[in-house]
């Protein structure tokens, strides 16, 4: 069952689209990073898919078929905006209180552990928290209602380095415990390699990469070899970016199954950064449905 | 260090399909400070209408007592000295029916307007509107709680303010049917206050930005208040209204429509003496008509004043004389209520209206 699927997608503020033509799916049972530079559409994708925002064109479907926004489809998703926005004149308590009775299923209790081994007070006000703080409270409200699917739009932007990895500890505990999948926008892609499964890759509002994120890098090569090769090479290989020396060139590819290369070429893998970094540099490049050719004149080339 | 928790938090709670307890919680949670707040302004105004009302009917019971309506030799000296100390608090009576009057602005603005502007403005809709309570039934509760929040203190701010006027019509000073009573009745006031807060948070949800809609919001409902002082009232009172020649002493016309709530003859000493006009009925128009029937316009009406008082020391009679007849146009008394229904109805149809297109906003322009 996919958690979040959505077809056609498109959504405009006036006469800017901020997505547009956006097809995908997101498995269930997967802690799923959608990775994009800022404007990339990922935060209008992620509102759709909890239905704060109705698509212009197309439409989001949650948990195999249920109308995102829906009630059935609410009672089931959590949502930690970016900036983890709550009510900052009010106490922890307050805060508390309110969600639960905004929920028909809500766990006051795991939320007062949470809090209570992050030493924040219940009759604290939000807004004297610290930014990491008001994340962690947000996370624990989002997780005391024991949703099928977590989304969380951009939660890392605002953390230091402790409470990143101290926040994703808590999503990962509850994803071991209780199964639920997440969806994880971010443009830090430097830790998602170590909490995400899946990738998805989103540019200028279209997908570039989908996922499973051990096949997406497996999938992709860095080949060294002569510049004079290169044509040769874009003839097998879905090339995503070349950087030509003077006399050797380097090229991430996608492999799709090819193993032959020439006798002079050195293949190396690649990183999971390096590969992101890659396709968001180039915003015609994509890895899904249809794959450029090698000699495609779009490709990025870097002189180095 | 954790600090000391004060108040034990309720276990999950159990739920009917219609939420309105739990929603009442986080209502009160969100704006139990403005509702305090303007609860107070309605117990402030309470106080100052009670405090008022009291000092006049203490005056105005010696009034009946002395059966001052209808002066006598017996009573007059003892008349004389009671009715102007009820007309000495008149001042006071117009500022009561002016702060009353600011009560639907109040509302509108410091409970409508932030209702969603400031979910909008701080972000929270993305927290609130995410939970498991859907967005229209998260709106439709709340503005429901915070209408009876409110609607409740304004029906009895109105019942007061009313009983504080009823002296004033009694003697004739005032008049129900006039536009600063019709609108702040126990009825009228709370269908306004309804209006403020259905308008607040119709435009709060159209500006997202909170001091802009308080002000938009004070600017329009305000102007609507302008508006029917100005001319709206007036047209509403002018519908269906009924036609009736009487005599020529309604030369006073100006007074017909003041004294005339407690009996059909005795119209105090501020009422014209028109017994054929209907009791506790308010004037909307008059005119003179010539001897041809025609009906005069205001020039030829003040040169047909000049030559009466002229020709004759007994204007009305030199008036028949010569086939002149003063008519009047007016709302017969037993339609006060129904006026009063009307406008409630019209207040609280354009409070629903704006209700839905609240929702209408809420739920595309997140």
């Amino acid at each position: 069952m996919n958690v979040i699927e959505v077809s056609n997608l498109g959504k405009r503020y006036g006469k800017r689209w901020a997505i547009r033509d956006c097809s995908l799916s997101i498995p269930a049972g997967e802690v799923v990073a959608l990775v994009g530079p800022n404007g990339a559409g990922k935060t209008t994708l992620l509102h759709c898919a909890v239905g704060l925002v109705e698509p212009s064109t197309g439409c989001a479907k949650v948990f195999g078929g249920l109308q995102a926004g829906s009630p059935e489809a609410l009672a089931r998703i959590a949502f930690v905006a970016q900036d983890a926005p709550l009510y900052k004149y009010l106490s922890v308590h307050a805060v508390i209180e309110l969600t639960r009775n905004l929920n028909r299923s809500f766990d006051t209790n795991l939320v007062r552990e949470r809090l209570d081994d992050l030493g924040i007070g219940l009759s604290q006000k939000v807004g004297k928290l610290s930014g990491g703080q008001q994340s962690q409270l947000a996370l624990a409200l989002a997780l005391a209602r024991h949703p099928d699917l977590l989304v969380l739009d951009e939660p890392l932007a605002r953390l230091d380095p402790l409470a990143r990895s101290e926040f994703m500890g808590v999503v990962m505990r509850a994803v071991a415990e209780e199964g639920l999948s997440v969806v994880l926008s971010s443009h830090v892609v430097s830790e998602l390699e170590r909490v995400a499964s899946y990738l998805i890759v989103l540019n200028v509002g279209r997908v570039q990469i989908a996922g499973d994120i051990d096949s997406v890098t497996e999938d992709h090569v860095l080949l060294t070899g002569p510049i004079d090769e290169v044509d040769q090479v874009r003839e097998s290989f879905d090339v995503v970016q070349i950087l030509r020396g003077d006399r050797q060139a380097r090229l991430l590819v996608r492999i799709n199954g090819v193993a032959d290369i020439g006798p002079l070429w050195e293949s190396s893998s690649v990183s999971l950064e390096e590969l992101i970094l890659a396709y968001l540099r180039d915003p015609d490049s994509s890895a899904i449905s249809s794959p450029m050719s090698g000699g495609s004149s779009q490709i990025r080339e870097v002189r180095t | 260090m954790n600090a000391v928790i004060t108040e034990e938090i309720s276990p999950p709670i159990s739920r009917s399909s219609l939420p309105l307890r739990a929603m009442t919680r986080v209502t009160w949670l969100q704006h139990r400070s403005l509702i305090l707040g303007v609860l107070g302004l309605f117990g402030a105004l309470a106080v100052y209408v009670v405090f008022n009302s009291d000092a006049v009917h203490a005056i105005y019971a010696q009034y009946v007592l002395h059966k001052c309506s209808a002066p006598v030799a017996s009573n007059i000296r003892t008349c004389i000295g009671i009715t102007p100390r009820i007309q000495a608090s008149s001042d006071t009576l117009t500022l009561v029916n002016i702060a009353v009057q600011v009560v639907p602005v109040v509302v509108g603005m410091f409970i409508g307007a932030p209702l969603i502007a400031r979910e909008f403005e701080s972000g929270t809709y993305r927290f609130t509107w995410t939970q498991g309570m859907p967005r229209t039934l998260w709106l439709t509760l709340k503005i429901a709680l915070l209408a009876f929040a409110v609607i409740v203190p304004a029906c009895l701010l109105g019942l007061l303010a009313g009983g504080y006027n009823n002296p004033f019509n009694a003697i004739g000073l005032a008049n129900r049917w006039q536009i600063a009573q019709f609108d702040m009745t126990g009825l009228t006031l709370p269908a306004w206050t309804l209006l403020g807060l259905a308008l607040g948070t119709f435009v709060g949800a159209l500006v997202k930005r909170t001091v802009s809609a308080m002000a938009v919001t004070g600017a329009v409902i305000g102007g609507c208040i302008v508006a029917v002082f100005w001319k709206l009232d007036y047209l509403l009172l002018s519908i269906g209204v009924r036609v009736t020649t009487i005599s020529p002493e309604g030369l006073n016309y100006g007074a017909l429509n003041m004294g005339a709530e407690t009996s059909g003859t005795g119209f105090g000493r501020y009422g014209a003496n028109i017994s054929t006009q209907p009791v506790g009925s308010w004037l909307v128009n008059g005119w003179y008509t010539g001897p041809n029937g025609g009906r005069l316009s205001s020039h030829a009406t003040h040169q047909l004043i000049i030559r009466a008082l002229e020709n004759s020391k007994r204007q009305i009679v030199w008036l028949a004389q010569h086939h002149y007849a003063y008519w009047v146009s007016y709302q017969p008394a037993n339609r006060y209520w129904i006026f009063q229904s009307v406008e409630v109805a019209v207040l609280v149809g354009l409070s629903v209206v704006l209700a839905w297109g609240t929702s209408t906003l809420i739920r595309r322009r997140a």
